[in-house]
């Protein structure tokens, strides 16, 4: 058997495997893998930034939680029917990442992510103090997903398989993007934004347009959080929330989107065995965050990228780390 | 009332000015965002009220606060930091990894309800000024707030070790090709400025209180100061603390639900028109 067929083979077992999930997972690891999906598609947004345009963002957050408010506030408070209520939502976080944008890719390295963070705890201060609008605290609650022609997306099976879908959809099309001329275009505005400059490119627009799509992405993500969790409150989008995005970016390495769904994963099921064990979770998160960073920046994904490498008997070299992303920050 | 909000909003920015100031200076040297900076002033003021409740003496809690966090900087600038030198973003992350720690930590020592110093009365006394009567611990924190600021001038300004740090910001590799140990003037800066995180905690915990998130709420407002100011300048951090403080109370007072979001509003003019900042060199 070929290499080819045999990767074709493993993919058609794995699609096969996680489509009949439903129907033999038991529920508790179900909702899990749901929590799983939404997530990954929420570091998605986050690895495509950091990994194709060098631009580690901290307010991809605030966009998931723009779009998950908007669409609870809309469908709880004013009864917008889910057809409107959604495509309302993924535009505001939208707008919001290009509200953001325009502020943000003028910066670059490190202060792109100060930036970005401040204006992530904008939104996070919004929905804390904007009582009336958001309810505070307490955020807004009793969302429900709807019933689309005849099938109940309150069943955790049936919204299982919209969000595997959704996820497969747009990490497809993230991948299709990142292998487009414009993605090739964004990796040498990362490499050296100077020289892409020289050459005619429109440096700022590449930068803002990919800022915008991982909005959109990031938005996406927070219509199936909404759904799913019922309750939006301030800390869908508080600073733990993006630092934890950025733990599982990183952990799987930020080179693939791969990495992005192998992080969280890994992430999700470390949370939910440790926390039985320790209420010091946050701890032992941080600290392996800690080793990544000193050991392995270039994540889960990027090792294995060396591993094979080293197996063929090529240059030994990692992969890409977020350090090699974005080379103004060296010269500033 | 006018008197009192822009008096609330000069203590306010007194704080905020001592956080940017430390910030601002680590910066200045080693290009580093200290984004556990935070997480520093939370432990500095959690130190600070265990020591006042063990001891009574305010002055004694101010100092350990202070001392214990330059402590807690040596030990990441010597470990961490060395390990990633060089690697400008590794170094940021590696602190938020750290802070996340810190913060986790200080959840399960000292709990997660809001904790305050009470201000002993021969700090606070009321004092009658321009015809309205103001708790003088917030006076006291302004006039901290601009001695830190004249030390910290007179230190880079007037001293030796202030004209190593000068030149390590004009250039690192010249400086340390003249036989200057740069990695040491490191260390001290970056003490020096957990230092200034750790006395800002506890001044925090007196007038303020600390509790799980304060650490990433004064960091946010610490770095819209030197977003407004520019990175790298005490004088810009000066100016960034009185703008965010004064917007800060005054929003408090008119528009309770959206002062946060008013704080960023010079930020946003601030990096539209200017991108560096008011006293920032250009970069990017």
């Amino acid at each position: 058997m070929t290499s080819r067929a045999l990767v074709f083979l493993l993919v058609l077992a794995a699609a096969a495997a996680l489509i009949s999930l439903p129907w033999w997972m038991p529920s508790f690891y179900l909702t899990l893998t749901i929590r799983i999906l939404f997530f990954s598609l929420l570091a998605m947004s986050f690895t495509f930034l950091a990994g194709q345009g060098g631009m580690v963002s901290l307010a991809q957050v605030a966009v998931f939680g723009t779009s998950a408010y908007v669409l609870a506030i809309l469908s709880t408070q004013h009864g917008v029917a889910w057809s409107a209520a959604v495509p309302l939502a993924l535009a505001s976080g939208t707008t919001l990442a290009a509200v953001f944008g325009v502020f943000a890719v003028r910066t670059l390295g490190i202060y792109f992510l100060m930036i970005t963070l401040a204006l992530g705890q904008i939104v996070w201060g919004v929905a804390f103090q904007w009582v009336s609008m958001t309810g505070g605290f307490d955020g807004i609650g009793g969302l429900r997903a709807p019933t689309v022609l005849g099938v109940a997306f309150r069943s955790p099976e049936s919204f299982y398989l919209l969000v595997l879908a959704a996820t497969v959809l747009t990490g497809w099309l993230l991948h299709r993007i990142i292998n487009s001329p414009f993605g090739l275009a964004l990796n040498g505005v990362r490499d050296s934004p100077t020289r892409m400059q020289a050459l005619g490119y429109p440096v700022s627009l590449i930068r803002y347009l990919a800022f915008v799509v991982a909005g959109l992405v990031a938005s996406i993500a927070g219509v199936f959080f909404a759904y799913f969790t019922g309750v939006v409150n301030p800390s869908a989008l508080d600073l733990f929330r993006s630092v934890w995005v950025l733990v599982v970016s990183i952990l799987g390495g930020v080179g693939s989107l791969i990495g992005a769904v192998i992080g969280t994963t890994i992430v999700v099921l470390l949370q939910t065995v440790v926390s039985q064990i320790t209420p010091r979770y946050m701890t032992i998160i941080g600290l392996v965050f800690l080793l990544t960073i000193l050991f392995a920046p270039d994540g889960i994904t990027g090792r294995f990228h060396a591993l094979r490498k080293r197996l063929k008997r090529e240059r030994p070299s990692g992969g890409p780390t977020i350090d090699d992303r974005g080379p103004v920050e060296r010269e500033v | 009332m006018t008197t009192i909000i822009i008096l609330n909003g000069l203590s306010h920015a007194g704080l905020l000015f001592i956080m940017a100031s430390g910030l601002t200076l680590a910066f200045g040297l080693m290009r580093v965002v200290n984004l556990a900076h935070g997480a520093f002033y939370l432990w500095g003021g959690y130190i600070g009220i265990s020591v006042f409740r063990a001891t009574g003496n305010w002055w004694l809690a101010l100092l350990a606060g202070g001392a214990a966090i330059a402590l807690l900087g040596f030990i990441k600038e010597r470990i961490l930091l060395h390990w990633v030198r060089g690697k400008v973003l590794s170094e940021s992350l590696m602190a938020i990894g750290l802070a996340t720690i810190l913060a986790d930590l200080a959840l399960s020592i000292w709990g997660g309800s809001p904790l305050s110093i009470r201000v002993p009365a021969d700090l606070n006394p009321r004092i009658t000024l321009l015809g309205i009567t103001y708790p003088g611990f917030r006076l006291l924190v302004i006039l901290m707030s601009v001695v830190i600021g004249l030390g910290l001038w007179l230190l880079l300004a007037k001293t030796k070790l202030g004209a190593l740090i000068r030149a390590g910001v004009d250039d690192r590799e010249t400086t340390a090709a003249l036989g200057i140990n740069i990695y040491v003037l490191f260390t001290l800066v970056f003490m020096l400025s957990a230092f200034l995180a750790g006395i800002a905690g506890v001044i925090g915990g007196t007038f303020l209180t600390i509790q799980p998130g304060a650490d990433f709420q004064v960091l946010t407002l610490a770095l819209v100061v030197i977003i407004i100011g520019g990175m790298g300048s005490l004088p810009g951090a000066a100016i960034g603390a009185l703008v965010t403080g004064l917007i800060l109370s005054f929003g408090r007072a008119y528009v309770p639900e959206l002062s946060f979001f008013l704080t960023f509003a010079p930020m946003a003019i601030i990096l539209a028109i200017r991108p560096q900042g008011l006293f920032g060199r250009a970069f990017g």
